[in-house]
């Protein structure tokens, strides 16, 4: 199901092919008729065959609340094929006239019409087999002949029906009003519920009998010895018993179908149709029919513009076409100054405006039959804004180097941000708590792609893998006052994690797993044209402090690589033995901020270049960053580039000294340099060098 | 000057038996070089009487240009047999797996969504984004979901307050630039969604295309064109394309548009649920209702607007059969794309 339907589509509805040929003709197979609902909207799910008819399977759409019934899909199958509908026809039994039930309604937005009748002297039974077949293959259990024939009818016409054990309702006055405060109230399931003052309930005088349009009340239901009832058949507002049922958790026949909008008019033919089945089957004495129907029914009345149905549509249909089609849905349809005007059906709902009836017409003449047309051109080139331009690079590039890419939820564990030790006043702990989550463990959402690189990492390191390389790019979210209703920052972050057990490598490069994700992150620097950024000691509390390194462009921290801290790794309890995980974290934001967004040619020097090499003994804690950025200060604009070449510790190099070698290049823009030129800078170069950094030279 | 052929009789011997350069190098120096046998012979010229000079001349250096290139020869030889030796004995297994175990793999998610996205683009189709944490107005409101209407559904979304959610699909972006910008638009707006729900069949976040285009004149014949051309390129050419009636509260008419059961070419199998057909997209024209929350004059413009999910038309694609498998991040599934 596509991902835009999802969440609109409505739930399914069974009806039987036996039942429907009651008000219609089809001449059709099942098939046929499935293939010709779903052609008009109506999707037919599955079809099953149960002794000899066949159920089908509808999902309906919410707006459909008309085709809830076996003559609501009728209607459809006549508006599609042209046939006439048959209606059911009965004869009531002549009523007792002098007794009847007393009904107000307090509130008639809630409640637009009311309808009832007692009935005196029923007997409970069973119902017979013909009724408890359709009932059973429409997904309903049988229960007594009562109760049947109110679910029949509903699945019949469509209208929800309650039927009241007279006997309980001992005031003798039915009202429809919301509580003046919180009460309780058990349904007929058995539960107790909290009634909010803005929920409507159907009252025995004082006392609360029903919630209105979801469920009866368990003291007022029918039973075995039930002798009399009340049979309610009524209006309710939509909205309120969408706001009833899903405050309560109690979604029902009833309440799907009142949410959805049934026929305002049909509310007595229901009643009615429901009496006659009741003397039919359980006999009794029919009292009086009360209706209270406060306000006058006006049928919604919409003007078409016959041009405006074609300009939309893309079609040439004729007016008296475009007349028929929009008749076939049961509408009364006049056509005088230059507009049709369309009276709906009282049990069409959903039609409120022009575009409503073009899309009927759509539907009646087939969605199939509207020829495609391409666009009028308007030449114009599109392209994909820089943001997805880099990412899109930056993926490639990182694949390229061995990393596999992977999609994470944007949940993540308040938990993960202990494990990483991020202190409290870093903004990583501004995280979002969602109200409803599914698991605790994705209760936030994540304002960093770490702790997730860690689960994918835990999770194939269990399963057996040991070389394991992988980024992710996706947005991070920091709370900027979500309570005030402002939006978080959206961050766009590009992270990775890579471990590699070379014990098993056939070409064990020996290379520090430090340097190799740090040359993969400054692969990704350079892609994206970034020119200022220097790096730096890292103080990230999860990594190695030792190994890991902050990326600064300016003031600002632009990312991180290292390796995760030792103690971490601990926590994590993993058998990784000495190889390291190292991580990566930067801000693709920030990066895009300070690269270069065009590539301008630089000019080269077409003069053979000279290289001089120097090797100098420092004190430990000089970085090769401070070295460079100091030779960087030398003036002379015939160096064009300077490399460390080789660093070394240990052995023969006195403790807390390091050794390092730099290879520079000499060029001018003007000339070939002779060999004597060169000396003469280098040794200038050299000299300045190690006043400024204290270094010795090596020999 | 039975001497001169003695002397090149015994070279050539001495020739035969030299193994290597260097021993090549002493017979040249031996009989070429300044105290070799044959500059002997040129200084000793001076000694013959004039008339002899230059006949004894000639044969000597005929005989020094004769060794001169039986030497050049003799090394040229020994060079090449240098190389062989060398060659052999630099031979190693070529078969075996070259240095970094090749490239990793692209999540398949992303390959399709940019697949898609390059159609679109192809197609004049701009490219937006939009907040992933949305207000509630541009997530339903906006798009004609007022609350309490059946089409929302509370157990369906991502909460973070009454006003705030996790966006239920890419539409809002819709809105957002609709609200900034007048037509004609033509834009696609590709992202993430989030929606309460996990089983087999559902993640709680997953991959959206929405589009929209708006103009004067758009029509619904101009979206059934444009999602064919789409669907046609991403399956293949000759995939039968239908559009259906259904019901989105932003759009009217609304449309589902199914693609011809690419698993059983529309004969009917498990994948299709044996009705041959697959679903694959929403879409329909813009409803007024839209229009009239982006402050857009009435009746002045038309639209459609279409949406999709990226899972599917995955799954579809490479045959995938569980949608958890792409959230499980495992690298035996990843590393095959």
């Amino acid at each position: 199901m596509p991902a835009w339907a999802g969440r609109y589509n409505g739930s399914a509805m069974l009806v039987s092919i036996e039942w429907l040929k009651e008000f219609i003709s089809i001449r059709q197979s099942p098939e046929e008729v499935a293939d010709l609902l779903t052609m008009a909207g109506l999707e037919v799910d599955s079809s099953e065959e149960v002794n000899g008819d066949t159920v089908l399977e509808i999902d309906l759409t919410p707006n459909r609340g008309d085709c809830l019934s076996v003559i609501g899909i009728a209607r459809e199958i006549s508006a599609v094929t042209g046939r006439k509908i048959r209606m059911p026809r009965f004869r009531l039994p002549s009523e007792d006239k002098r007794s009847w039930m007393k009904v107000s309604i307090d509130n008639r937005d809630l409640c637009p019409r009311y309808a009832g009748r007692i009935i005196k002297g029923v007997k409970i039974g069973e119902s017979p087999d013909w009724m408890k077949r359709r009932l059973e293959a429409s997904g309903i259990r049988p229960i007594n002949n009562i109760v049947d024939v109110t679910n029949y009818v509903m699945l019949e016409y469509g209208q929800p029906l309650h039927a009241f054990d007279l006997d309980r309702l001992k005031a003798g006055h039915i009202r429809v009003a919301t509580p003046s405060r919180t009460i309780r109230f058990k349904t007929l399931d058995g539960a107790e519920r909290k009634i909010t003052k803005d929920m409507l309930l159907i009252w025995d005088g004082d006392r609360p009998v029903a919630v209105a349009g979801v469920m009866g009340g368990l003291d007022s239901e029918v039973s075995d010895g039930t002798t009399s009832i009340f049979l309610e058949s009524a209006c309710f507002n939509p909205s309120s018993v969408r706001r009833t049922s899903s405050a309560l958790g109690l979604r029902t026949e009833s309440s799907f179908r009142f949410e959805r909008g049934i026929d305002i008019l049909g509310v007595d033919r229901a009643l009615d149709r429901a009496s006659f089945l009741i003397s039919e089957l359980a006999g009794g004495l029919l009292c009086k029919k009360v209706d209270v129907f406060p306000r006058k029914y006006r049928p919604r009345r919409i003007k078409v513009h016959v041009d405006r149905v074609n300009a939309l549509l893309g079609t040439n249909l004729s007016r008296t076409r475009i007349q028929d089609l929009i008749a076939r849905t049961g509408a009364f349809v006049e056509d005088f100054d230059e507009y049709l005007h369309v009276e709906v059906p009282s049990y069409r709902n959903d039609l409120e405006a022009e575009v409503d009836l073009i899309e009927e017409v759509a539907r009646l003449y087939g969605y199939h039959r509207i020829a495609p047309a391409a666009p009028e051109v308007k030449v114009e080139a599109a392209r994909p804004g820089r943001m997805r331009k880099t990412t899109v690079s930056a993926r490639h590039l990182l694949c390229s180097r061995g990393y596999t890419e992977v999609i994470n939820y944007s949940f993540m564990n308040p938990e993960a941000l202990d494990l990483l030790e991020i202190p409290e006043k870093d903004y990583r702990r501004r995280a979002i708590p969602i109200m409803n989550p599914l698991r605790q463990e994705e209760s936030l959402v994540r304002t960093t792609l770490i702790p997730s690189l860690i689960e994918n990492f835990v999770y194939n390191f269990n399963r057996g893998m040991r070389s394991i390389k992988l980024f992710e790019t996706a947005r991070v979210f920091i709370d900027k006052g979500v309570k005030n209703g402002r939006l978080p920052q959206e961050n766009n972050r590009i992270s990775g994690l890579y471990f590699d057990d070379s014990s098993h490598l056939l070409w064990d490069t020996g290379l520090d797993p430090y340097f190799h994700v740090k040359g993969d992150a400054d692969a990704l620097i350079q892609d994206m044209a970034v020119r200022d950024g220097v790096w730096e000691r890292s103080s990230e509390p999860f990594l190695h402090p030792g190994r890991s390194a902050d990326f600064r462009i300016g003031d600002e921290k632009a990312g991180v690589v290292g390796v995760l801290s030792p103690e971490v790794v601990r926590r994590l309890d993993l058998k990784t033995g000495d190889t390291p995980i190292v991580v990566f974290d930067f801000d693709l934001d920030m990066l895009m901020q300070h690269s270069s967004a065009a590539k301008i040619y630089e000019k080269f020097s077409r003069f053979p270049s000279v290289q001089r090499d120097i090797s100098i003994l420092v004190d430990a804690e000089k970085t090769a960053q401070d070295l460079l950025d100091t030779m960087r200060e030398f003036r002379s604009d015939l160096i064009s580039d300077i490399k460390v070449f080789d660093y070394y510790r240990g052995g023969n190099i006195p403790g807390g000294k390091a050794s390092l070698a730099f290879n520079i290049t000499y060029r001018s823009f003007e000339r070939t340099l002779s060999e004597e030129e060169v000396d003469s800078v280098h040794k200038d170069f050299v000299d300045f060098l190690l006043e400024k950094t204290g270094a010795v030279l090596r020999s | 000057m039975d001497d001169l052929q003695e002397l090149k009789k015994t070279f050539l011997e001495e020739l035969e038996q030299a193994r290597d350069v260097q021993q090549l190098q002493a017979l040249r120096s031996r009989y070429l070089g300044k105290r070799g046998e044959i500059t002997a012979r040129l200084k000793s010229l001076g000694t013959l009487p004039p008339e002899q000079r230059p006949a004894a001349g000639k044969l000597i250096n005929e005989t020094k240009k004769f060794m001169e290139q039986r030497l050049a020869e003799a090394l040229e030889k020994l060079q090449v047999q240098e190389i062989e030796r060398r060659v052999r004995k630099e031979m190693i297994d070529v078969t075996l797996p070259g240095v970094g175990a090749g490239t990793g793999g692209r999540h398949p998610i992303n390959l399709v969504l940019d697949e898609v996205i390059d159609i679109f683009v192809s197609m004049g189709f701009g490219v937006e984004e939009g907040p992933e944490i949305e207000l509630d107005f541009y997530n339903f409101e906006a798009l004609n979901i007022p609350k309490d209407h059946p089409a929302r559904d509370m157990q369906d979304t991502f909460y973070i307050n009454n006003d705030v959610v996790l966006r239920t699909h890419t539409s809002p972006v819709q809105v957002r630039v609709m609200q900034q910008r007048t037509p004609p638009l033509k834009f696609i707006a590709p992202g993430k969604v989030y929606r309460c729900d996990a089983d087999v069949s559902h993640t709680p976040m997953f991959h959206q295309v929405e589009g929209l285009m708006v103009d004067r004149h758009v029509t619904f014949a101009n979206l059934k064109s444009v999602l064919e051309s789409f669907l046609h390129a991403i399956f293949s050419p000759d995939t039968p394309v239908r559009f259906r009636p259904s019901y989105f509260p932003f759009t009217e008419p609304s449309a589902e548009v199914d693609i011809g059961c690419i698993f059983c070419k529309g004969a009917g199998c498990r994948v299709c649920k044996t009705t041959g057909w697959l679903e694959i997209l929403g879409a329909g024209m813009v409803n007024p209702r839209v229009f009239r929350m982006a402050g857009y004059k009435p009746g002045k413009y038309t639209g459609f607007a279409f949406g999709m999910g990226i899972e599917r038309i995955t799954m579809l694609k490479y045959g995938i059969d569980d949608i958890r498998l792409f959230y499980e991040n495992d690298l035996r599934f990843l590393k095959q794309f």
